[in-house]
């Protein structure tokens, strides 16, 4: 600011007292308040704070220092999905004036109709149960990356939807019709549906994200969203292998923030959950006076017996197991369908591309069973 | 393919994407949604009148921040912060900061529990946006006071002074009552009550002050933020009636919060009213007027017009309220004065052009009840302030100094015995909110209690230190260092030089 | 309370919506008895009794450019009165107390 006229000079270079290094660390960082939330929750665990550690198992030294790797917030945010809805329509736009459609491979009309129309309740679940981390979560840095990537699953959901409305032409609402069909009904699905229903009944918070973002989405949506988008293309359709582009674009940047959410918690070595206050500078904060008075004390809650990694590798291998025998039956839609792609090896190069290498960043150890 | 028209299009992108499950209980799935004996029948036929899709938002969205943040670029570069006519402006500014900024945080997150556990798809889009709106909102105003903090005092810490400082209780308590609510009600309170009847009056005349006085970064926050309150009143307004059309049983549950969030609302803008009454040195309209406009007229005269065929009578005190609003903005600051010493926006001084404007808009109260007091002020800054800490309402949390609107001279405080002790409450609308949940509002945080019990350290410094801000940083604006750094930037700027003409 | 007072609906906007509010205006102006403006500065205030249509044709054709309804998002800061229907083609908001 040397440019600026002595009169002129700010009085303080930082905004704030906690130091902020860009735009995204000002709007984010000290958002949530940490103490004194006036009441208890009259229905959902009426014991509990408002903003409160115990909605997880895991603790973390400092819920702040998360940071989105692409730093979005809402500008940005706005701005870079902007980008990519005018991609999805122009895309549309420009297929049905092409005739595109017209031209696809009957057989893979067919199947991705199949395959990917039912694939909208699959989002939605995930959307609807990261409505739930943005509530519980710790900190706005953590609960903000849940917003935009639930915005983007519904994002998502609708692209899938009105891809199919287009592709199918006349009978569009049918096929959405069709496709919720087989999502509740077809034997391929079962597993698949079943684990979001499951996922949506989890109560902790990071156990969801372990569950949509460490299990099932690195491996379904690489099916979706990578693996399908050459034979795709050679089945004449370029339309769903551009569209899977643009959802892969998103689906990486999920991937990445909570890779690396995972890392923090993991390799956080803090055994009480009430560290956290020290690092928000309450350390000398010998608690609410209230507690104990109208309110049970929170620290009377005892502590977790196992570390950070040994819960999150009791989750990884549960639900890692159960999304590879969530994807394994879509092999059978594959094959009805005459579509040459084998599911296993997808799930393999999941493993090892991502799955593997982000646990092992962790020091999580995983037992599958299949 | 055959074009769908919007409505369709619309249902078939945000409908029918839940299930009912085959693996788990779905009342394992929705734990409340029984909890609070609403009743939901068919609920498919209602719909979010803006039908607004995923494309649609980032695309509008985008459009939007684009512009306000334009506007922001060029105010800041600008140095638009000295260009304004009175610095105690500003004041006001970091009143509305620390207040509504950590509110629409709060309202994000109170939406996604919304949307989380009410498993109606036909709003739940709606919801979903809002959750994400909220948190646009909450970051265009740091963005503003993030420039600000820079050349003024008292936001550098406001996160702090949010958790900590007596003031701060009372918008945060009040996102805190929503928070703590099941879904129904918390739908009621912010959709509905909040956003379709109180939204208007916070960002509207207040936006036209800022723009009065020279605040362009200001006026542009408060309309981009308002433009999307649009599609929140009509969530609200739909899901109103969607609760009292599903089933008659729902009516006398929606009618409670009505009364008990209609007051709510009402007291939590009790700041507001300042806003646009004092701290404004050129005003757009009067308190008095807005409430007449937004709140009588639009709402009373209006809506509930139309809900009386359900049986929906206006809420419980709405009388109070329009009694009230000849002293509300003047009793709000009067309080603000005796505690300025101890809060992180200033008081000061009025003006003679001040006494005009405000004997002029409210001939029957200003005089005669108002004005002695700020003269008294006027000769001394400190001579009206209230030594010690303020005793606060049990509900809505302000100081309980507000006079009885029938009788001014008197006060309206009551006094309540529940579970052995006495509670104290600003009035009759806050007693009853209080007397309908009293195990609720009996967990409050009293900071006074919190101070005194000595949570953060015993000397003043402490206590400051606590509430993130200095001495220094309170009290009267005119004789404060922010008025003379506005001064200071004014000069190097040349902003008060006057040109001959010949 | 006083029942016997007019329901009105309305719109508030932005002016810093240019021609798009000038044009909205009219075309309210236009499709609608009855209608009263309030300047607050920097937002109109336009209201009708009762109920009131914007119809996208109309504001097309003052405007003298192709104009979507969904552009009203951008001005629109805030409204008052039922949204009974908001469509490609038009939006209409109304009280509904007097529906027989």
């Amino acid at each position: 600011m040397t440019m600026q006229a002595r009169n002129l000079q700010p009085i303080r270079q930082q905004p704030w007292d906690w130091a902020t290094k860009n735009e995204y660390e000002e709007v984010t960082l000290r958002e949530q308040p940490y103490i004194h939330g006036h009441y208890r929750n009259k229905y959902y665990k009426p014991d509990y704070d408002i903003y409160d550690p115990r909605y997880t198992r895991v603790r973390v030294r400092d819920w702040e220092a998360f940071r989105d790797p692409k730093k979005l917030w809402y500008q940005t945010y706005v701005m870079t999905r902007k980008k990519m809805a005018d991609e999805v329509e122009a895309l549309f736009e420009r297929a049905g004036k092409l005739a595109i459609y017209e031209r696809v491979d009957p057989a893979w009309r067919k199947f991705s109709l199949a395959f990917y129309t039912p694939l909208r309740h699959y989002e939605y679940a995930g959307a609807v149960q990261l409505q739930h981390v943005v509530r519980y979560a710790m900190g706005c840095p953590i609960e903000q990356a849940a917003t935009y990537t639930a915005f983007d699953k519904q994002g998502r959901a609708q692209w899938l939807s009105t891809w199919a409305l287009e592709f199918a032409g006349g009978e569009g609402l049918q096929a959405l019709q069709h496709a919720r069909q087989l999502w509740l009904e077809d034997e391929s699905y079962d597993k698949l549906r079943s684990y979001m229903e499951h996922v949506l009944v989890t109560d902790d918070w990071v156990e969801v994200l372990v569950a949509l973002h460490l299990a099932i989405e690195p491996i379904l949506d690489r099916l979706a969203y990578e693996q399908l988008n050459a034979i795709s293309i050679e089945h004449g359709d370029p339309v769903l292998a551009e569209l899977a582009l643009i959802c892969s674009e998103q689906v990486q940047w999920q991937e990445n923030w909570t890779a690396s959410l995972f890392q923090l918690i993991a390799t956080d070595p803090t055994t009480s959950r009430w560290d956290y206050l020290k690092s928000l500078g309450y350390e000398d904060w010998p608690g609410d006076y209230r507690w104990g008075r109208t309110l049970s004390n929170p620290k009377s809650t005892p502590e977790e017996t196992l570390t950070n990694q040994e819960i999150m590798s009791q989750w990884a291998s549960k639900w890692i197991s159960r999304a590879i025998q969530a994807v394994t039956p879509l092999q059978s839609l594959l094959d009805r369908h005459g579509i040459s792609c084998a599911v296993e090896p997808v799930m393999e190069r999941a493993m090892a591309s991502y799955i593997l290498p982000t646990l092992e960043k962790c020091g999580i150890d995983v037992k599958i069973s299949v | 393919m055959a074009k769908l028209n919007v409505s369709t299009r619309y249902k078939a992108l945000t409908r029918d994407l839940m299930w009912d499950p085959k693996d788990v209980n779905i009342k394992e799935i929705y734990p409340l949604i029984e909890a609070e004996g609403i009743h939901i029948r068919d609920p498919k036929r209602w719909e979010d009148p803006f039908r607004m899709t995923f494309n649609q938002y980032v695309k509008i969205q985008s459009e939007k921040e684009h512009l306000h943040h334009a506007i922001r670029g060029a105010f800041e570069a600008n140095h638009g912060h000295a260009r304004i006519v009175d610095s105690r402006w500003f004041e006001g500014v970091k009143a509305f900061a620390v207040a509504v900024q950590p509110a629409e945080y709060a309202a994000h997150r109170l939406m996604a529990y919304i949307g989380r556990n009410i498993p109606i798809e036909a709003i739940r889009f709606a919801t979903f946006n809002q959750a994400v709106d909220e948190l646009r909102h909450a970051q265009i105003e740091i963005k503003h006071y993030a420039h600000m903090s820079r050349y003024y005092d008292g936001l550098h810490a406001y996160s702090k002074t949010n958790e900590n400082l007596w003031f701060n209780t009372v918008p945060k308590s009040f996102f805190d009552d929503a928070l703590t609510s099941g879904p129904f009600e918390a739908l009621i309170a912010i959709s509905f009550s909040f956003e379709y009847v109180f939204t208007n009056i916070l960002f509207l005349p207040f936006a036209s002050s800022a723009a009065a006085v020279g605040d362009e970064h200001f006026a542009s926050v408060g309309k981009s933020v308002q433009s999307d309150e649009s599609r929140h009143m009509a969530l609200g307004m739909a899901a109103l009636k969607m609760l009292l059309e599903e089933d008659d049983r729902n009516i006398p549950i929606v009618q409670r919060w009505l009364d008990k969030w209609f007051w709510r609302c009402y007291r939590v803008f009790a700041v507001i009213s300042t806003l646009v009454d004092y701290y404004p040195r050129i005003r757009a309209i009067s308190w008095k007027k807005a409430f007449e406009m937004y709140v009588e007229d639009q709402v009373l005269n209006g809506l509930f017009k139309d809900l009386f065929k359900y049986g929906i009578r206006p809420p419980r005190h709405f009388e109070d309220s329009m009694k009230e609003k000849e002293h509300y903005s003047h009793a709000t600051m009067r309080i603000l004065d005796h505690y300025k010493h101890a809060n992180y926006f200033r008081g000061f001084r009025l003006q003679p052009d001040d006494y005009d404007w405000l004997s002029r808009e409210y001939p029957n109260t200003f005089e005669r009840y108002y004005a002695p007091f700020f003269r008294k002020m006027d000769d001394h800054v400190m001579a009206v302030a209230s030594p010690g800490l303020p005793a606060v309402c049990a509900v809505c949390q302000i100081p309980c100094e507000y006079p009885n609107p029938d009788r001014p001279q008197e006060s309206w405080t009551q006094y309540v015995e529940y579970n052995g002790k006495t509670h104290m409450l600003c009035s009759p609308g806050c007693r009853d909110i209080f007397l309908a949940e009293p195990e609720k509002y009996m967990q409050w945080w009293w900071p006074a209690e919190s101070y005194l019990s000595g949570e953060f350290g015993s000397s003043l410094e402490d206590m400051f230190e606590y509430f993130g801000f200095t001495p220094e940083e309170a009290n009267e604006h005119y004789s404060s260092r922010d008025y003379h750094r506005w001064i200071r930037y004014r000069e190097e700027l040349g902003l008060d030089k006057r040109f001959e003409t010949v | 309370m006083a029942t016997s007072q007019q329901q009105y609906v309305g719109v508030d906007l932005d002016k810093n919506g240019g021609a798009v509010t000038d044009a909205v205006v009219e075309a309210i102006q236009q499709d609608n008895p009855g209608v009263e403006l309030v300047d607050f500065n920097i937002y109109v205030k336009v209201k009708a009794p009762q109920r009131m249509i914007i119809r996208r044709q109309l504001v097309e054709d003052i405007l003298g450019r192709n104009w979507d309804l969904q552009e009203l998002h951008m001005v629109m800061a805030s409204y008052f009165g039922f949204i009974e229907e908001w469509d490609e083609e038009k939006l209409v908001i109304r009280w509904s107390a007097d529906e027989s």
